[in-house]
């Protein structure tokens, strides 16, 4: 009887280890009040003008880029510019969605059309600002809405999730 | 003038194809003359000198950042014995000798799988007197290094080989960064996984896939981070995603992935990390066949990635395993995806099927000539290899294999070619094929040989062979 008892009790034990909820582990809310100070991660806004909404559907739709910040938490860093990488990246990026992006969060208005690698090598002052909207800025907290579907994806600790569920996929 | 690349003997496979990688990336029209895979010298040909650069510079530069060459060298002559190697070196350098006679030198001999007694290694240093060279002799920092390299037959010292196959006799150009992986090993990064990949193998594929500053990197199977810090550590900013967020976070302080990134300096140069799938992956498209200018809508300079074998690390995508038999998955999704504690539930998916995937979001997401370079395994029996999948707007520049013992995983590299240059036939042929399959088991091939420990098939099946190619078609059973 003692036996059953301390083998029922070990089996209750080993089920309870082997039930923790490793699969919900990411939306567990196991950082402590103030994890934002922790900085598990940081998404440049460079990164914004290459995501669209993950819906098939959408695609083809052009409001379906850029996302749209809503209650956006922006953080800022210091990192060292890179003129190879914005001459590089100019001609890839979508200058009317970083237009969007920029005036969604609040930045100066940037002007209408991108300028030439010319004009990004001789000035300075453009390159740095580039850099700091770029590279420097970062997206923190908030959602990233689509502008066809209007479906959310949640920004946590610097990660934008954008994994869908089944009747979306 | 012909230069000896001196190569570590480990990773044979993938040895050449970083050495051509690095030609590339650094513009240098570079001919192999002579090339094993098991030796570790080689010989190349590079251009002659054109002012400003002399050909020695451009072979200081084509190594130094190679993982797997030693140093590069100026060959003054080689041959099948000693006296073969003065003959060579007295016919065609003795007009170089005069700029090397009041400098401070030093000679060693780097013999491979083979020794000498010092004695005798005196005797061939003296043996090269006739050089003539005047300078002091500096064991320590010499501004000149002669070396007589000499390849051994295999195991010579316990057979009593007396004499190398073969000599080569050079003057010291160069290093690489062979020692790079020593920096990034995963016994000293913070934060790694079951499947995080060796610093030395992440480094390789790197350095095969062009990445370089200025440079943007994706990995689509991101884990822990071992690809974007290595392509970040060459320079290049890197984005990673995941479909387990999970392994990005860590432990949300100082491991995770962007604390492997502080540890090594390399914040800077991480794009963003999140977490997706690539089957329905947020980043933006070009669909195939409709830019002209063969770059806007293409984003990438390259992708590396190791993705999920099925075997230690599930292969899941969103979706519903069986929908007709579960309709409740869908519906509870349907009523709950908004809170913010909803799991998308993930069903099992192809390997073959999850590669061809790749290959199509490479396609559409690369630049012109950008690369994507990413792991596959294999069984290391004939009949159960499965093939070297393919793509249209792909052409396939290297397979190198990393041999276990029952198995191999290899690393494939592709270049994007231009639309102009596609076969419009392939393109078709590709629109017409259709995959199948359901569990675990029926998706990939290589699992379910995985788990039956690579048993080859009997004898009865005949000529059909468990992997046919492009298809998956679920084995008999």
């Amino acid at each position: 009887m003692v036996l059953l008892v301390l083998i029922h009790f070990m089996i209750s034990v080993y089920m309870h280890h082997i039930q923790k909820p490793v699969f919900f582990a990411e939306h567990y809310p196991f950082s402590p009040p103030g994890h934002l100070e922790k900085k598990t991660a940081k998404m440049k806004l460079l990164t914004l003008n290459f995501l669209t909404c993950a819906v098939k559907t959408c695609k083809s739709s052009s409001d379906s880029f850029p996302l749209h910040p809503k209650d956006a938490e922006l953080a800022s860093d210091d990192v060292e510019v890179n003129p190879e990488l914005l001459v590089n990246l100019l001609p890839r990026l979508d200058w009317k969605a970083l237009k969007t992006t920029s005036a969604e969060l609040g930045f100066p208005q940037l002007p209408d059309s991108p300028p030439t690698i010319e004009q990004l090598q001789s000035d300075d002052k453009l390159l740095k600002d580039l850099h700091s909207l770029l590279m420097e800025t970062n997206l923190m907290e908030g959602k990233l809405v689509c502008g066809v579907c209007g479906h959310e994806y949640a920004v946590r600790e610097g990660i934008p999730n954008f994994l869908l569920p089944s009747h979306l996929v | 003038m012909e230069y000896l690349i001196r190569f570590s003997q480990s990773h044979e496979t993938f040895r050449l194809p970083e050495l051509q990688a690095l030609a590339v990336l650094e513009r240098i029209d570079m001919e192999v003359v002579s090339y094993s895979l098991d030796s570790p010298f080689c010989i190349i040909r590079l251009p002659p000198s054109s002012p400003p650069i002399n050909t020695a510079t451009l072979a200081r530069r084509l190594i130094r950042r190679s993982i797997l060459a030693m140093s590069i060298h100026e060959l003054w002559g080689h041959g099948p014995d000693l006296a073969s190697v003065h003959a060579a070196v007295k016919s065609t350098t003795s007009s170089l000798w005069p700029s090397y006679l009041s400098c401070s030198f030093k000679f060693t001999l780097d013999s491979y799988q083979g020794s000498r007694t010092s004695d005798q290694k005196v005797s061939i240093i003296n043996s090269f007197s006739y050089l003539g060279f005047m300078g002091p002799i500096k064991m320590r920092h010499p501004d000149q290094e002669f070396t007589l390299h000499e390849l051994w037959p295999f195991n010579s010292t316990p057979l009593g080989i007396p004499e190398p196959n073969h000599l080569y006799f050079t003057r010291y150009l160069g290093s690489s960064l062979r020692d790079l992986p020593k920096k990034l090993d995963l016994k000293k990064r913070r934060y790694i996984s079951t499947t995080s990949m060796d610093a030395e193998l992440a480094l390789i594929t790197a350095n095969i896939a062009l990445a370089g500053p200025g440079k943007l990197f994706y990995d689509p199977f991101c884990g822990t981070g071992s690809f974007p810090i290595a392509v970040a550590e060459f320079g290049a900013v890197a984005l990673g995603s995941d479909i387990d967020g999970r392994s990005i976070r860590g432990d949300g302080g100082r491991k995770t992935l962007r604390g492997n990134f502080e540890q090594y300096g390399l914040l800077g140069r991480l794009g963003g990390t999140f977490t997706a799938d690539l089957t329905n992956s947020p980043i933006r498209k070009q669909e195939l066949g409709s830019d002209g200018d063969g770059v806007r809508g293409r984003v990438f300079d390259g992708i590396v990635c190791d993705p999920p074998y099925g075997v230690r690390e599930g292969l899941m995508v969103l979706g519903v395993r069986d929908p007709e038999k579960t309709p409740w998955v869908e519906r509870k999704g349907r009523e709950m995806y908004k809170q913010a504690d909803f799991i998308p539930p993930r069903k099992p998916y192809g390997f073959l099927a999850m590669l061809d995937d790749i290959l199509q979001f490479a396609a559409q997401t690369l630049v012109d000539n950008g690369r994507v370079a990413f792991w596959m395994p294999t069984a290391n029996d004939e009949e159960q290899e499965m093939p070297v999948p393919s793509h249209p707007y792909l052409e396939t520049l290297s397979v190198s294999t990393q041999v276990f013992n029952k198995w191999s995983r290899r690393l494939i590299c592709y270049r994007r070619i231009p639309d102009k240059d596609v076969d419009s036939a392939a393109v078709k042929a590709r629109e017409e094929r259709k995959l199948v399959g359901k569990t675990a088991d029926e998706l990939n091939p290589f699992r379910k040989a995985y788990f039956e420990g690579f048993q080859t098939p009997p004898a009865t099946t005949g000529t059909s062979t468990p992997v046919a190619p492009a298809t998956e078609t679920p084995p008999p059973n």
